[in-house]
């Protein structure tokens, strides 16, 4: 069976309207679309809920999940999230079960069947996003599907956490399962549930009870929508399901209208391909006409056999999380929402390989949308009134290595770090600075899990967790700081840690309307000594964050500075992982961030008095208690008169910017100098 | 209201043990811990004047299947562990509190199943007030009528000279069609046009909408106290055959 590319690309935009749907939907009462638009919202709720009381894996209790309803035809209906990027995944493979099961012999589609499916190519992100598919049945008549996932750290590939960074294709990624039927007649088969456990063998306990999770969450959704459909009619469930559809579809072109026409444009650069190190180019263009959007990514550098590529329906998910966490949050989450956007992603770029790349990585990738739907949207926001939702948003550097190992209970486990995940700088906005340690930008429902959970179940002891001073992007509006967190590994002889991130040498963020970037956040070990055994001496010298311990090592040892994507690593009992996260971008010029609000920083520990004094150019008192605003407005009148005297005419500087060409080596697969065309063959093994 | 005292320990005990499949062999862990808070328990309630024979006690557990972080609180059929006989019982409890509480599906114990909490109740019951019933009357509760006056009753209705009863007064099997009002020591009841009031056996009240009503008939009361005193004689003829059982 040939990919059905027809269907991976037009299955997230809503089917148009049948008459019957359309009749059903005149016929709600007064308050019938308000009362059950929540109602269903709230059924969502409960999926969700219970899956997340059931579950094991980090990313499943700190919300990267999602339980939905779709109609019928498998457009979304509404969802609660969890993860923003699920409003786009499950619409696929419902699409797929009725275009290929239904009607056929050998499966068919029956109440009380279970689906299952991981498969990225039919709607996914990537194989660690698992999700339970169940169809809901009216007297013998289908009117609607459940879905309920989560991600799901393990997929049985060729290294531990299901990102797999040493990938050269889909083969090295482990169980990848297109739609399957898994339970019949409200019974999970165990011979399919022993399958998958075999299959994910690393943290098979963790496989098992989450498929359980996600199935019960699904389940659950099942059983109210039928309770409702009982009791006002599957005719009105159809109108229902029409009316929130249109309300989105309707609200989202009328709210684009408003909006000035026009291109808008930003780039964005990552640095490695999960395999090497290197410079890789994302261009974007948001074009605005009439009530209709076309996001544009031609110009994205070209495809390659490392591990950091999406497939065009995991770009198209990432974009959906900007689309629903600012311009359109407000909005009914349904399949409307997508009715007014077009996307342009080319084939054969790191955002649309060929079927056969490796992709468990794509976040990484495809998270290069959020700063650039966040700039283009803030460009075009700003004159509306919408200017609130101006906001540079996050990077994804995707801080969290991933554990591996036989835990100190006798169990394999294999798992993120949920804290590090959850626990990024979100940017400035146009009036208020960023938060710090805000979260995880796919999920900002998310959770960080509590230390104590994590030592009970992980064979690792905490040397710290606290946030990490110049970590934010500085602007007249700061963005959120990041955190440092340190990792001994302990109780167990040893544990092995991946960690699937990227900017170590370069942000991918770039502040917004002259705010600085965010911290790259470099990759930091300690091997050969024993922490635990110098804390238990009673040493007082303990580094206490990232900046002490490489700056003033007490703890012995041999200490690397690395790139922080790093290949399945084993680190000893004693020694030293750090997982430490990006701070959120900033806003504005930093000359104009009021001098109280510095010093505000500076006793806070957010940023060092080097910063205050040249970034900020504010000048502190010796006690730091107090700005000395006299010596200040030097210090700024110098360094505006610094500025004036580096411009240039736009055209002299162009002309020089033009001859400037970064080293051949970063370029290895970055494509053509300048404009990213494909350049070398990629052969996949 | 019972006297109750609550009291929790945590500790964390394999109930079945993932890696070897062996269920719990320790029982004295177990045990001490429940002894103890039946200790405190005792102590306390025979600070209040209480004898610890009167105690009686409920045990909850803090459970959960090998790796969730969530757990579940199950009532455990046993005070102590003996066999195990008894940890088997434990399960099962926790099992269909499970399944019960998200779903059948969810039942895994090859994870494992934990214990993480001991949460003990200990409660001595109290005697409970019984509240009088009084003898069944028929539904013509003209006894309690003291008189009427105007009262408006919107604009659909309007003006109304509308009967007055005293609540005190007002027995058993008593019927009072609206537009009516009762009067209380501590409240007034407005019983509208096209509902009755029906007084229980403990004197309560419900005041119910009657089938069909329409403005017109809500003028004509009495004609509604006569279908409505018919219904309240079957109502509480079966209230009478229910006491009587």
């Amino acid at each position: 069976m040939a990919v059905d590319l027809d269907l991976i690309e037009q299955g997230i935009k809503p089917l148009p309207a049948t008459p019957a749907e359309l009749a059903a939907m005149a016929e709600l009462g007064p308050a019938d679309y308000e009362i059950y638009s929540e109602m269903l919202s709230i059924i969502c709720q409960e999926g969700k809920n219970i899956m997340t009381k059931m579950g094991i894996s980090a990313m499943l209790h700190s919300g990267d999940s999602v339980a939905a309803i779709y109609t019928p035809q498998g457009d979304l209906v509404t969802a609660i999230l969890g993860t923003y990027l699920h409003c786009v995944t499950g619409q696929i493979p419902i699409k797929f079960i009725l275009k290929y099961w239904k009607d056929n012999p050998t499966v068919g589609i029956r109440p009380g069947d279970v689906f299952y499916c991981n498969e990225a190519i039919y709607g996914g992100i990537h194989n660690p996003d698992q999700f339970a598919v169940v169809p809901v049945f009216l007297d013998g008549e289908l009117i609607a599907w459940s879905v309920v996932g989560a991600h799901q750290a393990e997929t049985g590939g060729s290294e531990p956490g299901g990102e797999i960074t040493t990938a050269r294709s889909r083969h090295d990624e482990g169980m990848k399962l297109t739609p399957i039927k898994i339970g019949e007649r409200y019974q999970l088969r165990d011979d399919l549930i022993k399958m998958m456990e075999n299959f994910i063998s690393r943290a098979p306990r963790m496989q098992v009870t989450d498929v359980r999770a996600r199935v019960s969450g699904a389940d659950r959704v099942r059983l109210r929508l039928e309770q409702l459909a009982a009791k006002r009619g599957a005719r009105f469930l159809s109108g229902l399901f029409r009316k929130m559809i249109t309300e989105t579809a309707e609200g989202a072109r009328s709210r684009i209208r408003a909006w000035n026409d026009g291109v808008y444009r930003h780039t964005v650069f990552l640095d490695t391909t999960g395999a090497e190190a290197g410079l890789i180019r994302v261009p974007l263009a948001l074009v605005k006409e009439g009530d209709h959007l076309t996001i544009d990514l031609s110009g994205t550098s070209p495809e390659h056999e490392g591990s950091f590529q999406a497939l065009a329906a995991s770009t198209r998910a990432h974009c959906a999380v900007n689309l629903y966490s600012f311009p359109f949050h407000d909005f009914p989450v349904s399949a409307g929402m997508l009715e007014p956007i077009d996307f342009v992603i080319p084939h054969g770029t790191i955002l649309d390989p060929d079927t056969e790349a490796a992709i468990s990585c794509s976040p990484l990738a495809a998270s290069a949308v959020f700063p650039l739907l966040a700039v283009t949207f803030s460009k075009m926001m700003f004159d509306s009134d919408q200017r609130s939702q101006v906001c540079g948003f996050a990077s994804s550097n995707s801080s969290a290595p991933m554990i591996s190992a036989v835990n100190q209970h006798g169990v394999r486990i294999t798992d993120f770090m949920g804290y590090p995940l959850n626990a990024w700088g979100l940017s400035a906005r146009s009036d208020s600075d960023g938060v710090d340690v805000f979260g995880f930008p796919h999920c900002p429902w998310g959770k960080q899990p509590d230390v104590e959970d994590v030592e009970s179940e992980f064979p690792v002891l905490h040397l710290y967790q606290k946030m990490l001073p110049n970590t934010c992007g500085f602007g007249r509006w700061r963005g959120g700081a990041g955190a440092a967190i340190g990792y001994i590994t302990h109780h167990v002889p040893y544990v092995i840690w991946t960690s699937t991130q990227k900017e170590a040498k370069l942000p991918t963020h770039a502040g917004l309307f002259g705010g600085y970037a965010e911290t790259v956040v470099p990759g930091i070990r300690l091997t050969g000594t024993d922490v635990v055994a110098r804390l238990a001496s009673g040493d007082p010298d303990i580094p206490a964050d990232d900046i002490e311990l490489i700056t003033h090592n007490t703890l012995g040892g041999e200490l690397h500075l690395e790139h922080q994507t790093r290949p399945a690593t084993v680190m000893h009992k004693g020694e030293l992982l750090c997982a430490s996260t990006q701070g959120g971008g900033g806003y504005g010029d930093v000359l104009e961030r009021e001098p109280g609000q510095v010093l505000t920083d500076l006793r806070g520990s957010v940023i060092t008095r080097w910063v205050a004094e040249h970034v900020y150019c504010v000048a502190v008192a010796e006690d730091g208690l107090a700005v000395d605003r006299g010596q200040t407005e030097r210090l700024r009148a110098a360094e505006r008169a610094r500025r004036l005297a580096r411009g240039r005419r736009w055209d002299d500087f162009h002309r020089e910017w033009d001859q400037l060409k970064p080293p051949d080596e970063v370029l290895k697969y970055y494509g053509t100098w300048p404009d990213a065309r494909q350049n070398r063959e990629v052969i996949r093994i | 209201m019972d006297v109750v005292h609550l009291y929790e320990r945590s500790r964390h005990l394999h109930l079945l043990d993932p890696a070897s499949g062996e269920y719990l062999t320790d029982y004295q862990a177990f045990n001490e811990i429940v002894e103890g808070l039946e200790e405190a328990a005792r102590r306390d309630f025979e600070g209040e004047g209480y004898q610890g024979g009167q105690i009686d006690y409920v045990l909850e557990l803090d459970m959960k299947f090998g790796g969730q972080l969530n757990v579940k609180r199950a009532t455990s059929p046993v005070l102590r562990v003996t066999s195990q006989a008894d940890v088997l019982a434990i399960r099962q409890a926790f099992e269909e509190e499970y399944a019960q509480a998200y779903s059948p599906l969810g039942v895994n114990p090859e994870a494992g199943i934990e214990i993480h909490n001991f949460a003990l109740r200990g409660r001595v019951p109290q005697p409970k007030p019984e509240l009088e019933r009084h003898e069944l009357g028929g539904p013509d509760a003209s006894a309690a009528r003291r008189g009427q006056r105007r009262a408006y009753w919107g604009s659909e209705t309007g003006w109304l000279e509308t009967p007055v009863s005293r609540q005190s007064l007002l027995r058993l099997g008593h019927a009072v069609t609206g537009p009516a009002i009762v009067e209380a020591e501590d409240t007034t009841v407005v019983i509208e046009p096209g509902w009755t009031l029906r007084i229980g056996e403990y004197l309560d009240g419900v005041i119910e909408r009657q089938p069909a009503h329409s403005a017109a008939q809500s003028a004509d009361s009495a004609a509604q106290s006569a279908d409505s005193a018919a219904q309240s004689a079957e109502a509480a003829a079966g209230t009478a055959a229910r006491l009587a059982r």
